[in-house]
């Protein structure tokens, strides 16, 4: 039904609006269920985003749904009789697409070696370390890092994770 | 390439929500609804521009914007059915007096407020004296009275 209705000129066509009207709902639903995804940590920090990985030795704390260019963090927890010199070690591809805002605390060096960052830290005697890296993500997808401990020269325990970066 | 993309991507955005929304969302601009449309303007300054704050950038947004406006409606002249894809088609809400509930109902209107559109455009008082109300592209309701 299109043209005029006596007397009105309209372009008026039920059936295209009724599938507009179907199409908004289902749209709807998809928005409805995007926000809960969003709520729920799936499009970035959230419940289901943050998450722990390795032993309680050595734990890592990241957020599996980053988003490009926003400020989010990665905190290493080392416990237990550490060596007085921490040293951990990220792949470099990691760090190439997360640029390090921030290490606290500062790290004594920082040096690359192969194909890895080794960040040395000075310990004390205490009992457990939290080092945390403010990171802000500079590319999108799919990044895998690798975190390495190193002990006495040799390499110590190793967490591999993933973390998925949104437009 | 980066700023011509943003902007690309967030007039894409703007276009689909604001068309699920439905026409009348921001249609008739009330004292809240100006509110969100400068929130919404200020959430969106931010994701256009990311951390370049160069006159490059804002140079090359605008022009992506305004190209991408005119790009639309030539599109949209030439090809008809993009066009009420885009912008929907008119729908009539009333015809000789007697409002068309399910239609109303599908798009959140009110008899008050054909009734307010019939009182500011036409001076008419009661229902019985529009012959048609039509919600326009736009968003709009316009009202033709009986003779």
């Amino acid at each position: 039904m299109s043209g005029s209705k006596d007397g009105l000129e309209i372009s008026q066509d039920l059936s295209f609006q009724r599938r507009e009207w179907r199409a908004q709902r289902v749209i709807w639903i998809f928005i409805v269920v995007l926000l809960a995804a969003a709520l729920a940590g799936l499009i970035g920090p959230g419940p289901l985003s943050l998450v722990s990985a390795g032993s309680s030795r050595f734990q890592i704390r990241y957020l599996r749904f980053g988003r490009w260019q926003a400020p989010e963090s990665l905190v290493i927890s080392i416990s237990g009789e550490g060596p007085r010199r921490l040293q951990v070690s990220f792949n470099r591809s990691y760090l190439d697409s997360m640029s390090v805002q921030q290490i606290t605390p500062q790290p004594a060096s920082a040096r690359l070696s192969g194909g890895a960052f080794i960040y040395s830290f000075a310990t004390g005697k205490g009992s457990s370390t939290d080092i945390t890296f403010d990171l802000q993500p500079s590319s999108m997808g799919l990044i895998h890092g690798t975190i390495t401990m190193l002990v006495a020269g040799g390499q110590g325990p190793r967490l591999d994770f993933r973390q998925l970066i949104y437009p | 390439m980066d700023s011509v993309l943003r902007a690309l991507a967030i007039y894409v955005f703007l276009l689909v929500i604001f068309r699920v929304a439905g026409k009348r969302t921001l249609a008739q601009i009330t004292v809240f609804d100006f509110v969100l449309l400068l929130i919404i303007s200020e959430a969106t300054q931010q994701a256009m521009i990311g951390q370049d704050f160069s006159i490059t950038n804002a140079v090359l947004v605008i022009t992506t914007l305004i190209a991408s406006e005119r790009a639309l409606t030539w599109v949209q002249r030439r090809f008809k059915h993009i066009d009420r894809l885009l912008d929907g088609l008119p729908l009539l809400l009333v015809e000789d007096g007697k409002p068309l509930e399910d239609r109303l109902r599908q798009e959140r209107i009110d008899v008050s407020d054909i009734l307010a559109a019939a009182r500011q455009t036409q001076g008419l008082a009661r229902m019985d004296q529009i012959k048609y109300a039509v919600l326009e592209r736009s968003g709009g309701i316009s009202i033709v009275p009986k003779d």
